[in-house]
């Protein structure tokens, strides 16, 4: 198997199969527009992630790299955040920080699986919530004036007891 | 890193979290902080879940000017959809309901054999209840309240084999619920229907070789006291002749014309709503029709559709 070189922004390297770093289509999309070549020592430099989320990408890529491809979304069905697999959750059991950067990071990487599903815990973790303890939870400064937030509260009235 | 990373995350990452969010919850996110607001009002996350919760067609566009999140909303809010009770009286699929004119009462019809009058205050409260297997029906199937809300019409299908098509017609009085008269319906499925105030139809089949029938409709006096042995209670308004086994399915009153006194007799049928101003006219069905004195096919007061 082929191998090839990530580097992380820390410019630690981390050698990994071709074919689990192509779950990132951003590596995907590079590999095949720089037309590299599997025997040549590229490194592939990956200035927005550093190296100890890479590393968990890289772990959680090669624990999903026989997964069959992600099914594309249906807008009609109702997104669910109950389906999560148990190693994905024992895999998300991490600070807030790693979890967010770990969103950036498949964001940036584009590996759908891992973006779902780490969108999908912080999902889970507004539900039920108050907006003061969503703030709390994710350590989010309230940026509204007690007005804007009073008007905010009024718009949203509606929605209550439904 | 930062404490505040959460306020800066990107708008794509933030759509995508806000996804598994529900309507209430999408809100109260939307309370934390300017970011999370306006990613909370994006259009295609209220796209998302108007076409979730609103089973439409996805060709169907909204209306002009508005947001999904205003569409949303507007339906949500704007229209009354609040389950006040959750009656569990009957004891198997509720096949049919039907309002009293005055808005006082309801029916209900069920598999279960029975039907229910319900007293429509909160809480709804069980005014009568019959059990029609008595009678040897299988189950209600549909009912129907007089002008007045004096009578109500019940209609069901009696036990048979499989293929049986028979059925009957039960008239209740709204003050003790007493039976007033019962008359065969066949199909069951014509359902009945009144009239007038003290009439109904009813049908009748009657085969008269192999796919040819004739089906008859009968008109019917509610009370079935007969004032004297010369005036009949029942009468047969139309025969149709029946081929390759078809039948009357269902008979509907249109019941939008208004009362007879003030349509002029001499217009034809192309002036039914030709009601003269001034007079006390009154839009609906004539409150009651004393006899039956005419003869149906002189009839334009009433429009009777057969189908």
């Amino acid at each position: 198997m082929p191998n090839i070189k990530l580097q992380s922004s820390d410019g630690e390297t981390f050698e990994v199969d071709v074919e689990i770093a192509k779950c990132s289509v951003t590596i995907k999309t590079m590999l095949e527009d720089l037309g590299m070549d599997d025997e040549e020592e590229e490194v592939v430099p990956l200035p927005n992630v550093n190296s100890a989320i890479l590393r968990k990408v890289i772990h959680w890529a090669t624990y999903h790299k026989d997964d069959p491809p992600p099914p594309e979304d249906d807008e009609n069905k109702e997104k669910r955040t109950d389906d999560i697999s148990s190693w994905d959750a024992d895999f998300l059991k991490v600070d807030q920080g790693t979890l967010f950067e770990l969103i950036l990071a498949a964001n940036y990487l584009d590996i759908k699986g891992l973006l779902d599903v780490t969108c999908k815990t912080v999902a889970n973790m507004i539900k039920g919530k108050a907006p003061e303890e969503i703030r709390k939870t994710f350590n989010i400064k309230n940026d509204f004036t007690a007005s804007e937030e009073e008007q905010v509260r009024k718009e949203n009235e509606w929605c209550e007891e439904k | 890193m930062e404490s505040t990373y959460w306020n800066y995350v990107p708008y794509p990452v933030l759509y995508k979290i806000f996804q598994h969010l529900t309507a209430k919850e999408l809100l109260i996110a939307g309370e934390v902080c300017k970011l999370w607001y306006e990613t909370s009002r994006d259009n295609f996350l209220w796209k998302d879940l108007f076409f979730q919760i609103f089973l439409v067609d996805r060709s169907i566009p909204v209306l002009p000017g508005n947001s999904w999140y205003e569409e949303y909303k507007r339906l949500c809010y704007n229209i009354p959809i609040v389950q006040t009770e959750n009656l569990q009286d009957h004891g198997d699929q509720v096949l049919h309901v039907s309002f009293s004119h005055n808005g006082k009462y309801f029916a209900t019809c069920s598999k279960d054999g029975y039907v229910m009058v319900w007293k429509s205050k909160y809480p709804a409260k069980i005014k009568y209840i019959r059990n029609m297997k008595y009678f040897k029906w299988k189950y209600t199937q549909y009912s129907q309240f007089n002008e007045s809300d004096t009578l109500l019409l019940v209609s069901g299908v009696h036990f048979g084999t499989t293929n049986s098509t028979s059925g009957e017609i039960a008239v209740f009085s709204l003050d003790g619920f007493e039976l007033q008269c019962r008359v065969v319906n066949k199909p069951y499925d014509i359902f009945g229907t009144w009239y007038s105030d003290q009439y109904l139809l009813s049908g009748d089949l009657h085969w008269l070789a192999h796919l040819v029938s004739s089906s008859h409709l009968w008109l019917n006096k509610a009370s079935q006291e007969a004032e004297s042995e010369l005036v009949p209670i029942t009468h047969c308004l139309f025969r149709f002749y029946n081929r390759n086994a078809s039948s009357i399915r269902s008979i509907m009153i249109a019941n939008c014309l208004p009362n007879s006194e003030n349509v002029d007799s001499n217009t034809d049928g192309n002036n039914y709503l030709d009601v003269q101003e001034g007079t006390s006219s009154q839009r609906g069905n004539p409150l009651s029709h004393n006899d039956i004195k005419w003869i149906p096919c002189q009839d334009n007061k009433k429009g009777l559709q057969l189908y």
